[in-house]
């Protein structure tokens, strides 16, 4: 069996057990909030190291993964243990990748630090609002034992997710972001895990080069949202260049704590199209349009609905 | 024999459990009424066969085949699509979904429409050869985006494969 097909088919095993899951009843909110929490602290507080396997569509990577400290102090190193040599230092609100390629060694600064395990925004308890949350059966996820969750959304604007938590720590071992068909679209799986302190000591905090800050706060206000969909907030609305990109790009972020939909703001410079896009399994959409003098553009890993009321929400302030 | 013309499904319309009956989503009896209805009710078969055209055209892969525009308008008059604010809740999320795919499927037949990947390292697929109009928007120009959009997804590297298609909004008297 090539390992393509050998990982196809461990795969398989959380959709039996899914539907188990779904035979559940949905938690009472105020226990759901507590084993939601559970695991969101378990993952920001614990130190833990190991490796992990991400897959989306046809791309599968390799990760080794490093994670010291909590609170402000907390700092995670990621390794990308094949393909192109990178690594991601991931503290204070933001991470630093450093790529090398045949060119030779790149840095890019982000403006997220978050990242499997660590996928239940803080205030996780929250979630309970938009999503009905039932326990399942327990697995054997890296040789430990951990409790399948099913987080299922209440309604159209967001993906449903799946989380073993270890059975003791809550930390997540595997995770999935599903359809609305139940179909997984990013998963996540440890393949081998020490939670508790290190032995190791890792790589010594290195010294992460200055860089330009990618992005700066006071945003315009050009563009209102008449309605948003039910749960999401703006959580980020910042000035930034990209790429390719004549002018500053204003670039909101609007989350229900998991989804997370991105709003592109600048100025029109001739009549833009409408123009719907999707990725090949759904999971991200998009739809640009001209709104008053400026061309919008609406990103989000959120379903199309979610997508489509946020941009059709839009006016010219 | 007389033609049964009630709803299959109480309280959805034809297209909706026609649509459901397309993406395999009705049970085997209710699948084999549908499949009798189909036999016998020759407006229902053209229907059918539309919506078979949207659901190929959609996965690109229907686009040489004859008479497919004419055919594909025929399906966008008795579908009118709107890109609209805040859907209301429907009493079955079930069948909402493949009426909406089928919906955005007759929007896009509506323009000339172009699809190609984000992925620079790909060549435009066969399509762009048989439909010469392109959309103004730029592969090139969605890749910034997608870039900025992954500081605040949990994908670690992964660039995700789009494809675009122009749409119109119907229903939006502001905005332009």
């Amino acid at each position: 069996m090539s390992p393509a097909a050998c990982w196809l088919s461990t795969l398989a095993i959380p959709l039996v057990l899914m539907s188990s899951a779904l035979a559940a009843d949905p938690l009472p909110n105020q226990e759901a909030a507590l084993w939601l929490q559970r695991v969101a602290d378990s993952a920001r507080r614990l130190p833990y190291e190991g490796v992990f396997v991400f897959n989306h569509g046809d791309v599968m990577q390799t990760l080794h993964i490093v994670n010291r400290g909590s609170g402000p102090l907390k700092e995670s190193l990621l390794t990308s243990l094949d393909g192109s040599r990178r690594e991601v230092i991931c503290r204070q609100g933001e991470s630093l990748s450093m790529v090398a390629d045949g060119t030779g060694v790149r840095t890019e600064r982000r403006l997220s630090s978050r990242h499997f395990p660590d996928l239940l925004p803080a205030n996780a308890a929250a979630l309970t609002n938009w999503y009905a949350v039932r326990l399942g059966e327990m697995d054997r996820v890296a040789g430990l034992d951990c409790r399948w969750l099913q987080l299922t959304p209440k309604d159209v604007y967001r993906w449903g997710y799946f989380l073993c938590a270890e059975h003791s720590s809550h930390l997540p071992l595997k995770a999935m972001m599903v359809n609305e068909s139940g179909k997984p679209l990013v998963q996540y799986a440890f393949t081998e895990v020490r939670i508790g302190s290190s032995t190791r000591t890792g790589n010594p905090p290195r010294n992460t080069p200055t860089t330009e800050s990618v992005a700066k706060n006071a945003p315009s206000e050009a563009i209102a949202v008449r309605q948003l969909p039910p749960g999401y907030t703006r959580v980020v609305a910042v000035k930034r260049r990209l790429p390719n990109r004549p002018n500053e790009v204003e670039h909101w972020v609007y989350s229900d704590g998991l989804t997370h939909i991105s709003l592109f703001i600048e100025p029109a410079t001739r009549p833009v199209e409408t123009v719907r896009g999707e990725s090949t399994k759904g999971m991200l959409n998009l739809l640009t349009r001209q709104v008053g003098n400026w061309q919008v553009t609406v990103l989000g890993d959120a379903p199309w609905p979610a997508v489509e009321a946020i941009a059709t929400s839009l006016v010219e302030r | 024999m007389m033609l049964q013309h009630e709803p299959l499904n109480p309280g959805h319309t034809e297209p909706e459990w026609l649509s459901a009956f397309l993406d395999g989503e009705v049970d085997d009896a209710e699948g084999d009424r549908v499949l009798e209805r189909l036999s016998q009710d020759r407006t229902l078969a053209r229907r059918w066969s539309e919506y078979c055209l949207i659901g190929d055209a959609l996965r690109g892969e229907a686009l040489a085949q004859p008479g497919l525009e004419r055919r594909l308008r025929a399906a966008l008059a008795t579908e009118p699509t709107l890109l609209a604010p805040l859907r209301r809740k429907r009493s079955s999320r079930h069948y909402t979904r493949p009426l909406a795919w089928a919906a955005a499927a007759a929007a896009v037949a509506a323009v000339t429409w172009t699809l190609w990947t984000a992925l620079p390292k790909h060549t435009a697929p066969s399509q762009m050869a048989a439909q010469p109009e392109a959309v103004t928007l730029q592969a090139s120009h969605v890749l910034p985006y997608l870039d900025a959009h992954q500081d605040f997804t949990q994908g670690v590297v992964a660039q995700p494969e789009m494809r675009f298609s122009q749409v119109t909004l119907v229903g939006l008297e502001d905005g332009r």
